[in-house]
């Protein structure tokens, strides 16, 4: 079968490192300018080529946004956009994520070696767009989220450059790009990294005449996407690129979701039986909001969307990051992220290491003084551990 | 200046012998978001009628396409492109490429809603050959006078009407009434955040969900502003007005009597 990428998000260089560590064969990030997700920490120049070299370590590869619907200041000073461009490129990038065509003339122009691919801002949902887009230079282009399967399987049967697909994350109620309720709501403007989420309030609903037609709360949020059960299709029917959302999200959140989805295209390739609830399970462990599949059956109706608050659930608590583990001493290492105590039910995973469960009877700080409650943010804490470990395991609640 | 007004529920008829110049109407199977819509052989009758009044008419097929209904968007396509229609008002890239294909983006308006908002797009896409292109409505002044000049006689601006602000493939009121098993009896209802008094209409057809600003934007103020640096293609959207508001608008844009 196709070789497929499973490309993550990153906020910054330490979820860069975790998504690396947990499977991805390629990260997009964003830069500090001209990029989406404007309160995600990002990367200057020196983190990209940071990113690129570590990148490197694992044959992944770093795609950065450039994917806002600009205005005249943002590209107002074109030369500063052309030497974004040329740094990127320099820095080892393979390719920019882009929304504004007009900036495509500019990235050919400086740096014709960097892949173009067009971001869902553009809503592409027909094989003719995407046509259009590869006339334009394009290499790949991010299809909309609306697409059916039969509908990303008939695109890329009437088209020739590669398709990226959306498999997790967060999905906008409204068409990428065509949603500027944070504008007008928050003064945010949603299409250059400022949205605010409005659609996920709760409105109270009015009819024509006035009258409030219910008093159960009405929201235009959306349940987030999960498409374990597509990924073997979306593997047969030739996509290249499966794109999960998120680079606001945390290191447990990338480490959960991005080694469930690498662990099903492993076994996959290894033909093994496969059921998808595994993974289902082990995604809900650092998901917070219900999930559907979207539009990857058709018409959305009840099934994909979020009516009340309750439906937001807790996710198992994030508490150590493993830093390293000594294999002599069987001593872990680790950093504290939320609050434990010892003797307390836990439970570890990691990209090589399958969700165990795990109780720590002693625990020590780094002047070796006992620890009976971690409860210092980031404190360095140690204990020994028989199950060996590697960098980069996560310790969570148990449930 | 032209004078467009993008018809809604009032029609078109209310305004044919007024100093409106065009009218936009929406095309059943091929457009979205509009409350007015004819189908093929009432738009023969109305092409008619607005000829008779010497207006312009456009044609909106703003669908964003999906790739189940390109086929059919082919094949039907030359149903609308032999009508004596002024042009076409298109949003989808697909679509554009499709009038492209045929040599007849001479004939395409381009309005992508909130996407055009800089000189290099307002560039890129006019230069491909349309008619001319529509801006985002979340311009400020200044950036519209900018992305004018930098495409002259191109460029058309919405002057009054409420802006839409969200377009979803989804359809959120009709899943919300299935939900809570009510009945859902309007057109248009009202969303009102919780902790905020402004209510956003919004409105559903089958091929989704579209939210408006409660609050009008109206540009009469920079009329002259406008019309000095040659944005003469001026819009008034009626979702949401009354006749009698829409003759209003009509005579303050046009000066004296709204009617010829």
């Amino acid at each position: 079968m196709n070789k497929i990428e499973l490309l993550a998000p990153a906020g910054n260089l330490e979820k860069l490192k975790v998504a690396l560590a947990f499977g991805a064969d390629a990260i997009y990030i964003g830069g500090k300018e001209y990029s989406l997700r404007a309160r995600a920490s990002n990367f200057d120049i020196e983190d990209i080529k940071e990113a690129v070299m570590l990148a490197s370590k694992y044959n992944a590869k770093i795609y950065v946004t450039c994917n806002i619907i600009a205005h005249n200041e943002d590209l107002d000073d074109q030369d500063k956009f052309k030497n974004y461009i040329k740094a990127l490129d320099e820095a080892g990038v393979i390719g920019v994520i882009v929304a504004d065509l007009g900036m495509i003339s500019i990235i050919k122009e400086v740096a014709p070696s960097l892949e173009i691919h067009v971001s869902t801002q553009l809503s592409t949902m027909n094989s003719e767009t995407v046509n259009f887009l590869e006339s334009l230079g394009a290499s790949r282009v991010v299809l909309a989220r609306e697409c059916t399967l039969d509908e990303i399987r008939a695109i890329k049967e009437n088209s020739n450059i590669e398709l990226e697909v959306f498999i997790h994350g967060g999905m906008c109620m409204s068409v990428s790009g065509k949603c500027v309720l944070s504008n007008y709501l928050t003064n945010r403007d949603a299409n250059r990294g400022g949205c605010a989420h409005s659609c996920r309030w709760y409105y109270d609903l009015y009819d024509e005449q006035g009258s409030l037609v219910s008093d159960n709360k009405f929201t235009f949020a959306s349940k987030d996407l999960e498409t374990l059960n597509y990924i073997k299709a979306l593997k047969e029917i030739g996509v290249a690129s499966l794109k999960i959302e998120g680079r606001m999200k945390s290191e447990h959140y990338l480490g959960t979701v991005i080694g469930s989805y690498r662990k099903l295209l492993d076994d996959i390739d290894k033909n093994i039986n496969i059921n998808t609830k595994d993974y289902q399970d082990e995604i809900k462990k650092a998901s917070n909001r219900p999930t559907s599949s979207g539009f990857f059956e058709g018409s959305t109706s009840v099934e994909q969307q979020i009516f009340d608050r309750a439906a937001e659930i807790p996710t198992q608590e994030f508490v150590a990051k493993v830093l390293s583990y000594d294999k002599e001493s069987k001593i872990a290492k680790i950093e504290q992220r939320n609050n434990f105590n010892l003797e307390q039910e836990l439970e570890v995973f990691g990209p090589k290491l399958k969700t165990t469960n795990l109780v720590i009877r002693e625990l020590y700080d780094e002047d070796n003084n006992p620890v009976v409650v971690a409860r210092h943010a980031k404190q360095i804490l140690y204990f020994k551990s028989d199950l060996e470990l590697n960098e980069y395991d996560m310790i969570r609640v148990k449930k | 200046m032209e004078l467009i007004l993008n018809v809604s529920k009032s029609g078109y008829k209310p305004f044919l012998n007024t100093k409106i110049d065009a009218f936009i109407i929406a095309v059943n199977d091929y457009s979205e978001g509009e409350l007015y819509k004819l189908s093929l052989d009432k738009l023969e009758d109305a092409i008619k009628e607005i000829k008779v009044a010497n207006k312009q008419i456009y044609l909106k097929m703003n669908i964003l396409l999906s790739e189940t209904k390109l086929d059919d968007f082919r094949k039907d396509l030359d149903k609308y492109t032999s009508l004596e229609v002024d042009a076409f008002v298109v949003s989808d890239f697909g679509v554009l490429n499709i009038f492209k294909e045929r040599n007849l983006l001479e004939r395409v308006i381009f309005n992508p809603e909130t996407y055009i908002c800089n000189n290099l797009s307002a560039k890129f896409i006019s230069d491909l050959g349309v008619k001319r292109i529509s801006l985002a409505n979340e311009l400020e002044l200044d950036e519209i006078i900018e992305i004018g000049n930098h495409v002259p006689g191109k460029v058309e601006v919405m002057v009054e009407g409420l802006p839409k602000i969200s377009t979803s493939k989804r359809n959120i009121l009709s899943t919300y009434f299935d939900y809570y098993k009510l009945n859902k009896e309007s057109d248009i209802y009202y969303a009102r955040e919780e902790n905020r008094d402004s209510k956003l209409p919004m409105f559903e057809d089958e091929e989704g969900l579209y939210v408006y600003n409660n609050v009008n934007i109206s540009r009469f103020n920079d009329l002259s502003k406008l019309l000095e640096n040659n944005i003469k293609y001026l819009r008034i959207e009626g979702f949401n007005k009354s006749e009698v508001e829409i003759l209003e608008l009509i005579n303050k844009y046009k000066g004296g009597e709204a009617h010829e």
